[in-house]
């Protein structure tokens, strides 16, 4: 395996092992038992646990962003399409593990990203991120008058994201996509004109 | 008084796991900071989840008197109350540590693809909270104060979810903005005496 291929396999395998488990749960040890490597391998490739933690959010936001070009940001689309095909992709995203592992971003935060400054900073721009594009989304609508007159869309949108987030939570606690189908029931019948 | 080794292993466990999760707080974690022996905690729990089990119980019981005196009192009218529990569940965030969040939703974050016990008392929690959320919505339908079709039980539902969310972001954010936008988007969209789009067009 090449060097870059092994650095992949790494992140790759690590990104799956920690959504599972969790990161402050995984140890290194994990990662490279799970990617069949020697020991070695991890500290060959991260400078820290910490910098592992970073490559596998920027994977996992890469996959982010991609899914919000292709829904809230794509201007191809009628703007409330965009917001109901990004639900229905983040739950189908769910859905591939039967709602056990839920969302990476979720999960940092509920463990306390507090063990490491860089790791929490990034979750809370990545949820900025997501916040600014699904206000964009909202403004399109708004623009096009399907929405209530006079929403406030930033506020409705950082809203939409947190209670998105309850949302994978309980789907997760409840083992059903009830949850994240109540939460887009009840979000487009508050905000829809 | 003096707390036992079993109080404090629950008193310094908690801190712990509010801090850490519940996976990030080992065993021997909560025995070093509770300054007990590492042998007291298996002689005080037969295993980490039944210590789980503990300090879920014993954080629920606080909650259950934030309902008692919000959600479930009686002098208070239903939709004053909705809004004093969710102030209550401000004010103990911060008092607790606002980058600590709610156990409950950390501990159903990690631990409900792990174990099922836990996982069950943690649904158990949920129901018990929607419950109160519902009720507190029907007496406000009751009182007029909430439109007549109002679905209590799906409302009560996606309140509890968008509180849950708004902590875990409160937690990760160190602030208190989603909790606050919460109350933005639920008193002026969606908690309307009228029906949201009749009290808006009313305006023009």
């Amino acid at each position: 395996m090449s060097s870059s291929a092994q650095h992949d396999h790494l992140l790759t395998v690590g990104l799956r092992v920690v959504h599972e488990r969790g990161f402050g749960r995984t140890t290194i040890q994990d990662i490279v038992r799970a990617a069949e490597l020697p020991q070695g391998a991890f500290a060959r490739h991260f400078s820290s646990k910490e910098d592992f933690g970073m490559q596998i959010l920027d994977i996992y936001f890469a996959n982010s962003c991609e899914t919000i070009a292709r829904t809230l940001r794509n201007d191809a689309l009628p703007p409330l399409q965009r917001l109901r095909d990004y639900l229905a992709l983040n739950r189908a995203h769910l859905e591939r593990d039967g709602m056990r592992n839920g969302c990476l971003y979720g999960n940092f935060s509920a463990e306390g990203a507090d063990h490491s400054e860089l790791i929490r900073q990034r979750i809370v721009d990545i949820f900025a991120h997501v916040q600014d594009s699904l206000s964009y989304c909202l403004q399109a609508a708004a623009r096009a008058g399907l929405l209530r007159p006079r929403l406030e869309c930033d506020e409705v949108a950082n809203f939409a994201v947190a209670s998105l987030q309850g949302a994978i939570l309980l789907a997760k606690a409840q083992r059903s996509p009830a949850p994240l189908e109540r939460f887009e029931q009840m979000l487009f019948s508050m905000i829809e004109a | 008084m003096k707390m036992s080794n079993r109080e404090k292993i629950l008193a310094e466990g908690m801190r712990l796991v509010l801090e850490r999760g519940f996976f990030g707080a080992s065993v021997r974690d909560i025995v070093e900071a509770a300054g007990v022996p590492q042998g007291s905690f298996t002689n005080h729990f037969p295993s980490k989840e039944a210590f789980g089990l503990e300090i879920l119980d014993i954080y629920f019981s606080e909650t259950r008197a934030v309902l008692d005196r919000t959600l479930r009192h009686p002098g208070l009218a239903p939709l004053d109350a909705l809004r004093a529990f969710l102030d209550a569940n401000k004010a103990r965030l911060c008092a607790e540590g606002m980058e600590h969040g709610c156990l409950s939703g950390n501990v159903g974050a990690e631990a409900s693809a792990r174990s099922e016990t836990l996982r069950l008392r943690l649904l158990a929690i949920f129901d018990e909270i929607i419950g109160a959320l519902r009720a507190c919505l029907e007496r406000a339908v009751h009182a007029g104060a909430l439109p007549p079709g109002t679905d209590c039980a799906a409302l009560a539902g996606f309140i509890l979810l968008a509180l849950q969310g708004a902590m875990l972001l409160s937690k990760v954010q160190h602030s208190l903005r989603p909790l606050e936008q919460l109350d933005y988007v639920l008193f002026s969209l969606t908690l309307s005496p009228l029906s949201p789009h009749d009290s808006l067009q009313g305006v023009h």
